[in-house]
């Protein structure tokens, strides 16, 4: 006997993603999931984009990371609403787990949710969450041959965020080369050449966050 | 387009399946290319690798139209 079931394999995820966007939708709330491979700098841009904007909008943060809480630590030292998920082993964010922790933030309040995923470059690009644009973090020590590798990641993400630019001088890395190869695979891809330690480029970032979150206001 | 491994994804369902009711069950993979479809020119082809471009007029308004799919299709059993 054959049973015809077409079924997609992410289709729950995608429901419970799409529960959360409808939430965030009505509340005007503009939530962006931000991804990278270990230490290129996540926590360090949300904590400066925190600070820069924390006067003109209210902000929520949730942390993704597989154990301990030390980043949901820093960020509750800018005095914004941090909510730790610790997966327990899993290493990207799904829907399920941004809906469990959206009971602890009173969404009312709230203008801008950054989401800090786990980082890795593979498994965040395939589950959605409900957020309006995917921000990616590449960060020039990683090199300018991770385009090509991991090419998922800069396909959905909306932003590219080339960090730690600093640091050019001292590794091999062409940024011009990550912006060309990334661009073949996501025309639509903004990018930015940042420094999240420094100030270089960050303003840029900032004025197209400002722009989003106005936008997210009137729709 | 999906970051699953085939022979990885063999693997777990062997090993899932063994002392459940699904032992000896075969799992089908089928791979599904990758397709787009110009915006500017309407024309469908299929992609190579994930440089997105229309070889027809080179403009870069595409569209993926498959190639996404991670899905169960059917199964057969008695």
């Amino acid at each position: 006997m054959k049973v015809s079931v077409v079924k997609n394999i992410l289709q729950a995820n995608d429901r419970i993603a799409d529960l959360n966007k409808q939430l965030f939708d009505e509340k005007q709330i503009l939530t962006i999931n931000v991804m990278s491979s270990p230490g290129a700098g996540k926590t360090s841009l949300i904590e400066r984009t925190i600070v820069e904007l924390k006067n003109d909008y209210r902000i929520g943060v949730i942390e993704g990371d597989i154990q301990s809480t030390q980043d949901a630590e820093k960020i509750a030292a800018t005095e914004v609403p941090v909510v730790q998920i610790n997966t327990g082993g899993a290493c990207h964010l799904d829907g399920n787990m941004i809906r469990e922790t959206l009971g602890q933030f009173n969404l009312d309040e709230i203008d801008l949710l950054i989401v800090e995923n786990v980082g890795n470059l593979v498994c965040p690009a395939e589950f959605r969450m409900g957020e309006d644009f995917k921000i990616m973090l590449l960060s020039v020590p990683e090199g300018d041959d991770k385009p090509l590798k991991y090419p998922l990641m800069f396909h959905e993400a909306s932003v590219l965020l080339i960090n730690k630019m600093d640091l050019l001088p001292y590794v091999s890395c062409s940024p011009e080369r990550i912006r060309q190869e990334s661009l073949k695979i996501n025309p639509a891809l903004t990018i930015f050449e940042i420094s999240a330690t420094g100030d270089h480029g960050l303003y840029d970032w900032y004025d197209w966050l400002r722009q989003k979150i106005s936008i997210k206001k009137m729709s | 387009m999906r970051q699953v491994i085939p022979e990885a994804m063999q693997l777990g369902f062997e090993c899932l399946a063994k002392n459940s009711p699904l032992e000896g069950a075969e799992l089908i993979i089928e791979k599904v290319p990758i397709a787009g479809y110009c915006q500017n020119c309407g024309k469908k082809f299929r992609l190579n690798d994930w440089s997105q471009k229309c070889p027809q007029c080179s403009c870069e308004r595409m569209e993926i139209i498959s190639g996404k799919e991670l899905e169960i299709v059917e199964f057969e059993g008695s």
